[in-house]
């Protein structure tokens, strides 16, 4: 494998990441990394909005503002971790030559949580209890 | 010196970069959240570093954005491809950003 | 590494069979989670691997409509909030249906995803969305509405 054309010695010295494997195709690399900055700006989105809806949603019930922002904000730090292990073994695969694993629970919560949180202020907006 | 369409096929090495700066761009654009907030709370002491933390990530991703055009007799062949550290680095500053969030969203 | 496994072996793997194989006379839940594997068999189990530039490129696609998705969520509850057309709760009509919009669009782009992975593992064209055209006429009606409202309210004084 170290005679692939375009692989320079620094990049078979990082074969001591893998099992003996040898660098990837850098546009693999280059879109597993672009894939980790999404996961990380997905992050970022959920902590800034889970922030803005604890700060500006003004409602008459008690603990609303936490109970939408707290879990945006959680869920921002879970999809961030979920980002990093997800470049981590999609990394590790491809120096392994190994199909990149692909991640299940992440997106299916994201989606899920979108969903609840829209119905969610579905329900607040129908009874009334933001105030203006 | 060789054409652009050997130097970066696919555009990956551009869409990369692009990447890079949006990453940039959400970054400060969450650490003007975080020191709104800390400002409006008046938890000044929590908001100030971690807003500080995120626009030092930016920073970091802008420049990370600059490194993959800076050299130009790089092909893509030998790659320009980040050490693991980097989004380690980056993710840990997610969490932070996180924690001073829950922070602050409890002293509202 | 780097062998793109594409589309070619797509016909050998589709038929596949089902590497749990279950003993005759299984419990109901044995028997629903078979019928379940029938209509909707777990992606690991279908096709063969695509090339990873793909699943990456999918997988970036779906956060891009979450994001989407929850933008809209949070601009519709900012909308509801901060809005004042003096015109009772006309801000509703711009809050209503972009939060509504910014669910189905959060939720569908999770569908896609694991359509487009089916897809792609089993050699076929990705097939076309309308998702992007839900989005597109969705925005545009919002626009609207807002643009009506805020020459309305404009013209009440």
């Amino acid at each position: 494998m170290a005679d692939t054309p375009g692989v320079s010695s620094t990049q078979s010295r990082r074969g001591r990441r893998g099992n003996a494997g040898s660098a990837p195709d850098p546009r693999f690399s280059f879109a597993n990394e672009r894939t980790f900055l999404a996961w990380n700006r997905t992050a970022l989105a959920l902590i800034g909005g889970g922030l803005a809806a604890s700060q500006l949603l003004r409602v008459n019930v008690e603990g609303v503002q936490l109970s939408i922002g707290l879990p945006l904000i959680a869920l921002g730090a879970v999809t961030g971790l979920a980002g990093l292990m997800r470049w981590r073994a999609s990394e590790r695969a491809m120096w392994s030559g190994v199909p990149v694993p692909r991640s299940r629970l992440a997106p299916a919560l994201l989606s899920a949580t979108a969903g609840a949180i829209a119905v969610l202020s579905l329900v607040l907006l129908a009874l009334g209890q933001l105030r203006s | 010196m060789r054409g652009p369409l050997e130097w970066d096929e696919g555009g990956a090495s551009e869409r990369t970069v692009l990447a890079w700066e949006r990453s940039a761009i959400a970054s400060v654009a969450v650490a003007a959240l975080v020191l709104r907030g800390g400002i409006v709370d008046g938890l000044l002491g929590v908001a100030i570093p971690v807003a500080a933390l995120l626009v030092l990530c930016g920073a970091a991703e802008w420049l990370f954005s600059l490194r993959i055009y800076q050299e130009h007799d790089r092909p893509i062949g030998r790659g320009a491809v980040l050490h693991g550290r980097a989004f380690v680095a980056l993710s840990a500053v997610t969490l932070i950003a996180a924690a001073g969030s829950v922070a602050l969203a409890l002293t509202v | 590494m780097t062998e793109v496994v594409g589309a070619s072996d797509s016909t050998a793997m589709a038929g596949r069979s089902d590497p749990h194989p279950r003993p005759a006379g299984t419990s109901t839940r044995g028997r629903l989670k078979a019928a379940l594997q029938q209509i909707r068999p777990r992606l690991d189990e279908v096709g063969s691997e695509p090339d990873p530039r793909f699943t990456f490129a999918n997988e970036r696609t779906f956060l891009a409509w979450a994001r989407t998705g929850l933008a809209l969520i949070g601009g519709g509850l900012v909308a509801a909030q901060v809005l004042h057309f003096g015109l009772g709760g006309a801000r509703l009509l711009v809050a209503v249906p972009a939060i509504v919009l910014g669910g189905v669009i959060g939720i569908a782009g999770y569908f896609r995803w694991e359509v487009n992975e089916r897809a792609m593992r089993l050699g076929k064209p990705l097939g076309y969305s309308s998702l992007a055209r839900i989005l597109a006429v969705g925005v545009a009606v919002l626009a609207l509405l807002s643009a009506v409202l805020v020459v309305i309210a404009t013209l009440n004084g």
